[in-house]
């Protein structure tokens, strides 16, 4: 028999579309409408999962976000999801679900031995036990690890995708309750943009749970109407399914939404990130548990919760109930259940007198009320099945306690606010003696709460606070006012609450009375925290665990502060709360993430000649986001002999290298020349137009920034190059400069970096290469070293730079970047009749190390130019951004380290990477280091290994020998320091 | 020697991609292939840069901050106090000789260029851009310049649900799977390329 304890009539399921499910094996059969926690009850399962610590049998609790309890492992594999609360899953055909912590079943769980034991296993207990030895911590950790935790994360990457989403509002409501949907409704009517995010799949919130009407219509009704009124705006957006989890500074909130139906491509969530000019918060208020001895057994739930599940999902949690409540509130459960059919035994409530609209009609249906009881205890094995009440004092029930037998206890103790999202926000908190609970007091941002939020639970008052705080937020965010009719419902007298914090009596002393089902905290270990002097809330928090995990304490928290104050003789306010954080309920890692995983992590640059380097074979490397070809190794080949294979034909015949990465700043303006001058550290005025110069640019603490080749282009005119990984960097400053300190000169600068493809032609060969592919005169008389020309290239507009950084005869041809690969062919075609190579940027660094050519290792952020050989540059004559602190006495140091060559000295050890440089590697630490390798290679041209090194009054150390000492590979080589150019030291080739 | 081949920078990603048989899409992608790209610099008082572009380009500067005037197929976008870019569908922007104390440098192949339309357009860069896109907010010739899926692009609020996407011609290939991936959702059509 299936559905046992669902209701004949009632609800909104559809019963007409039934949804197949599992549950730990057992498959079972709910409706359309279900969440998971309601279509277990309905059929008749209230355990669900074993408790943190005592593994004590837990059942459904409570119907939403509060719920301790009932936390489930969701399907299975690569899509599972560990701790989701039941009471939220909104039921499907196909749902997969198990139970917790629980081994090997969820009915004989060997972790039951815990709770047998309990008495050994009292708050801070692995913190007083596991101290000693201190060494065998490791060893502990591995165990109480296995033991911690409830879920399983998957093991497969998540097969779904998760989007994010920004939005701006004029109104964001949080909240779908009555509060929420008259705050949102008053809001739009004014013509507001408005979001509304509702955490549930149905709208409606409290008004779901309860049998009333509005303007004298049913309350579905009004709810109806309500959203699709909404629904005509075209400014207002309705989010169910979404939690507003996180109110972040300047009004920015998180809401996470899960997307459904899934449409093919929809991601499984959405993550919204939301700037509200205006938040109206109505996340309505949270039941609370009453503390008594094994209040935790299955079958004890929230009254609330109860009237949920009779009301929304036309399901009876039981067959006979017992009511126990401080308040008027669960009456309305008790009359739930009586209209469902469920015999009530009791409705137990601590007040002498109850006399309320609500208790009134619940004695007028026959309900007996035990007025001045409580319950000390829930009996039970595997289920409630009696509770004893007695007559209760101060807390304390006597010895004359009566029986009652029942398979369902309903509790309330009162009723707290949700203020997670207005603490959040950092707005203060003010203790309201009338409700036993904290609400907003002062805000802090531009937010507002409505309806049971702060502390107002009459339905009637909640719509017209709803209604006025929607209106005052739109007029607020700017939009006009406009009076519309509030909607009503009737005001039910009740009576003030009781408070009961810690409900005792001479036979429950020693029993579990919990006030944190989550985390299993009893009373008693709040008592056992403040006795060992954890006073604060935060500290007895820490310790007992009290209000941690994933509720953080959504229904425990004022029941912990009470005990606590009371444990410590202080009033509730004077204890405070622990601070609230985000997120309110969890949010997934991987709505977080979002898109920006694999190949979206990071964007990828790609250089116009890219396809060409795919085809031809080559291997990249990721250089900041650019993607280079490092090496173009050919069938069979390996990297390093490809690289040499590279190397060679440059240095013997030609090779070409894809240098678009290169930055590139269009320098314009009468004052081009003096902005230079600035900027560099040497002289630019006297450069002649269509000439080029290798510059030199220093941070302001004297130490190198960037360097790079600029050329004249027009008198007012300079192209100026940057390195790769410099290039944004270089053009932020340049332009701070001239903003902020220099806005007299008439400079303007523009990056053209992605506008030009730029190819390097290197090598004795390549003039006659060049010659081949254009009309103009590529003669060294026409375009000598560093000469600048504009000609037409394989029929293209180009920019042709007689630069090199190989150290040959070499060029640098920049085109518009559309004509890249166009340019690449060319070049490749004329090539041919020369053994022209191709080369990427291992073979480029390579050839530069042989030239001893400075790069981003020499350029660390530690060096000056006269470290690195460049001290001639510096102007004497003119000033230039840096050069004021480079004569800071630290920075001219006699033993600062200085450019320098290695080579080994048996003449093929390689030297290793970052390798240290000492006198005498067998010396005792601490071994003075002297030096340190920088950049290092295999010099095909000269056979052996060579190195470029940052050593101590490096430049007078020529021919000394040295070791390269790395610890890293545990490799020492010999070597001797030489001078840092190995290659062509007079620069012949390179002016051929 | 023969005309060199242009390869456009959505060349690899859009080849074999068009779709034009989705129906009703939520979003249409089509690369635009601007015939000239100009980025300009210079103060706004300066008479001569402004009679130069007047009488070259028919073009006025917009001086509201991220506002747009169109002239014709040319566009002027407001980039910064002393920044633009001219944008022209059909004509090869020739900077005048003399811009005043302006600078106009050609950027023509420095931005790919992808225009976005449909009913969904506002929810898919909404997946990537902080910026409030709401008609009221950004309306029609409305600039800006934002980031995208970490990439900087120049948003242009063309027409009605109609937007151009100017990012560097690096990011192109990563903004494609980027865009190609946030349309997916809403039904997504690839148009030919529009010159």
């Amino acid at each position: 028999m299936t559905q046992r304890f669902r209701l004949a009539s009632g609800g909104l399921v559809d019963r007409s579309r039934p949804c197949a499910f599992s549950f730990d094996g057992r498959d079972l059969q709910g409706y359309a409408g279900d969440t998971l926690a309601s279509a277990l009850l309905a059929n008749g399962v209230h355990l669900v999962g074993r408790s943190f610590k005592y593994h004590r049998r837990r059942g459904i609790f409570g119907a939403g976000a509060e719920e301790p309890n009932a936390l489930v492992q969701l399907e299975t594999g690569a899509r599972t999801e560990p701790n989701t609360r039941a009471t939220q899953i909104e039921l499907y055909d196909g749902l997969t679900a198990a139970s917790q912590n629980r081994w090997p079943t969820l009915d004989r769980d060997a972790g039951a031995i815990y709770n047998v034991f309990s008495r050994l296993l009292p708050a801070g207990f692995y913190y007083k036990t596991f101290m000693w030895p201190r060494s065998w911590w490791l060893r502990y950790e591995h165990v109480i690890r296995h033991a911690a935790g409830m879920g399983q994360s998957p093991r497969a990457p998540d097969p779904d995708h998760y989007a994010h989403r920004h939005a701006h509002c004029d109104v964001l409501v949080a909240g779908g309750g009555p509060a929420g949907l008259t705050a949102a409704l008053a809001a739009a009517r004014t013509g507001a943009r408005v979001i509304v995010a509702n955490d549930d799949f149905e709208w409606g919130g409290a008004l779901l749970r309860e049998a009333v009407e509005v303007d004298g219509r049913p309350g579905l009704e009004w709810i109806r109407n309500a959203v699709a009124e909404l629904a005509t705006y075209p400014d207002v957006t309705l989010l169910a399914r979404s939690t507003v989890f996180g109110y972040f500074d300047h009004n920015l909130l998180g809401v996470v939404q899960a997307v459904h139906p899934r449409a093919s491509h929809a991601p499984r969530q959405r993550l919204w990130k939301v700037r509200a000019k205006q938040v109206v918060l109505a996340g309505g208020a949270i039941e609370r548990p009453l503390v008594f001895a094994d209040n935790d057994l299955p079958g004890v739930m929230l009254a609330s919760a109860v009237s949920t599940y009779v009301n929304r999902y036309g399901v009876a949690p039981g067959q006979r109930a017992v009511v126990f409540a401080n308040n008027d509130s669960a009456y309305a459960t008790a009359l739930d259940l009586h209209r469902a059919g469920v015999v009530i035994a009791a409705v137990v409530d601590p007040r002498l007198d109850p006399k309320g609209e609500l208790p009134t009609s619940a004695r007028a249906a026959g309900i007996e009320i035990l007025a001045g009881h409580a319950v000390a205890r829930a009996r039970g094995g595997k289920h409630v099945e009696s509770v004893l009440a007695g007559p209760v004092d101060n807390g304390f029930v006597g010895a004359a306690q009566r029986e009652l037998a029942c398979d369902l206890l309903c509790v309330s103790g009162g009723w707290s606010p949700a203020v997670h999202l207005f603490s959040q926000s950092k707005g203060r908190l003010r203790y309201d003696e009338r409700i036993t609970a904290f609400v907003p007091d002062v805000s802090a941002q531009a937010e507002r709460s409505a309806g049971a939020a702060r502390g107002l639970f009459s339905l009637n008052r909640c719509l017209a606070d709803g209604a006025e705080a929607g209106a005052a937020a739109a007029e607020a965010a700017g939009c006009r006012r406009i009076s519309a009719a509030v909607p009503a419902a009737l005001e039910v007298a009740d009576d003030p609450m009781l408070p009961l914090w810690d409900i005792q009596s001479d036979a429950t002393r020693t029993s579990k009375r919990f006030v944190d089902l989550q985390n299993d905290v009893t009373a008693r270990d709040v008592a056992l925290g403040v006795r060992e002097g954890y006073r604060s809330v935060e500290h007895l928090k820490r310790y007992t665990t009290l209000g941690m995990g994933t509720d953080q304490g959504k229904t425990s928290n004022i029941n912990g502060l009470a005990i606590l104050a009371a444990l410590i003789d202080a009033q509730i306010p004077d204890v405070g709360t622990t601070t609230f954080r985000p997120p309110y309920t969890a949010v997934t890692l991987g709505a977080i993430a979002g898109p920006e995983i694999g190949a979206h992590f990071d964007p990828v640059r790609l250089s116009p000649m890219h396809d060409t380097h795919e085809v031809a074979g080559a291997r990249f490397i990721n250089a900041g986001l650019w993607r280079r070809p490092m090496v173009y190794p050919r069938a069979g080949e390996s990297d390093p002999d490809a690289t040499n294979r590279e190397v060679l034909a440059v240095r013997r015949k030609a090779g070409i290298v894809d240098v678009s990465t290169l930055g590139k700043i269009d320098v314009q303006g009468r004052d081009a020349a003096t902005f230079l001058e600035r900027v560099y550290v040497n002289r630019w005025r006297n450069l002649a137009v269509g000439k080029a110069r290798y510059g030199l640019m220093l941070r302001e603490d004297g130490l190198i920034f960037d360097d790079g080749t600029t050329t004249r282009i027009g008198e007012d005119r300079f192209h100026m190059t940057t390195t790769t990984a410099n290039a944004g960097r270089v053009m932020s400053h340049l332009e701070y400069y001239l903003q902020v300190h220099w806005p007299e000169l008439d400079v303007r600068l523009t990056s053209v970096s992605d506008h030009w493809a730029a190819v390097a032609l290197a090598g004795p060969e390549s003039r006659n290469v060049l010659a081949a592919l254009t009309m103009a005169d590529v003669g060294t008389a026409a375009l000598p070293y560093m000469g600048y020309c504009e000609a037409i290239i394989a029929g293209v507009p180009a920019r042709i730079f007689r630069i090199s950084f190989s150290g040959e005869l070499a060029y640098e041809i920049n085109v518009p970047a559309d004509y890249g690969a166009a340019l690449w062919n060319a070049l490749l075609d004329a090539g041919r009749a020369y053994e022209l190579g191709v080369y990427g940027t291992e073979a480029m660094g390579v050839l530069r190390i042989e030239k001893g050519h400075i790069a981003g290792m020499e350029i660390d952020g530690r060096t000056t130019p006269d470290d690195v050989g460049l001290g001639g540059m510096v102007a004497a004559d003119k000033d230039c951004i840096g050069k004021p602190l480079l004569a800071r006495p630290a920075l001219r140091a006699e033993d600062r380290k200085q450019l320098v060559g290695l080579v080994p000295v048996d003449g093929r050890s390689a030297i290793p990477k970052g390798a240290q440089l000492v006198v005498d590697p067998q010396r005792a630490a601490p071994n003075p280091i002297i030096g340190h390798v920088t950049s290092t290679c295999y010099s095909p041209t000269l056979i052996r290994p060579i190195a470029l090194a940052l050593l101590q009054r490096g430049r007078a150390r020529h021919g000394e020998k040295l070791y390269a000492t790395s610890p890293l590979s545990n490799t020492v080589v010999h070597v001797e320091v030489v001078p840092h150019v190995f290659y062509d030291p007079k620069g012949e080739r390179l002016r051929a | 020697m023969p005309e060199a081949v242009r390869t456009y920078a959505f060349d690899a990603c859009a080849a074999g991609a068009e779709n034009s048989t989705v129906v009703a899409p939520g979003v249409t992608i089509a690369e635009r292939r601007p015939r000239s790209m100009l980025n300009v610099r210079g103060d706004p008082a300066d008479a001569g840069l402004a009679s130069a572009l007047r009488e070259s380009f028919n073009v006025t500067l917009p001086l509201e901050p991220n506002t747009v005037t169109a002239a014709g197929a040319t566009r002027a976008l407001w980039l910064g106090p002393d920044e633009w870019l001219l944008v022209s569908e059909r004509h090869a922007l020739q900077p005048p000789a003399s811009p005043g104390r302006g600078t106009l440098t050609d950027l023509s192949h420095g931005r790919a260029v992808l225009r976005l339309s449909g009913p969904d357009v506002r929810a898919v860069l909404a997946k990537g851009c902080g910026l409030d896109l709401h008609p009221r907010e950004f309306p029609v010739d409305r600039c800006a310049q934002t980031a995208i899926a970490k990439v900087s692009v120049i948003l242009d609020h063309v027409q009605p649900d109609v937007f151009d996407l100017y990012c560097p011609r690096s990011y192109a290939r990563s903004f494609w799977g980027w865009v190609t991936e946030a349309c997916a959702e809403y039904g997504c059509r690839i148009a030919p390329p529009a010159s």
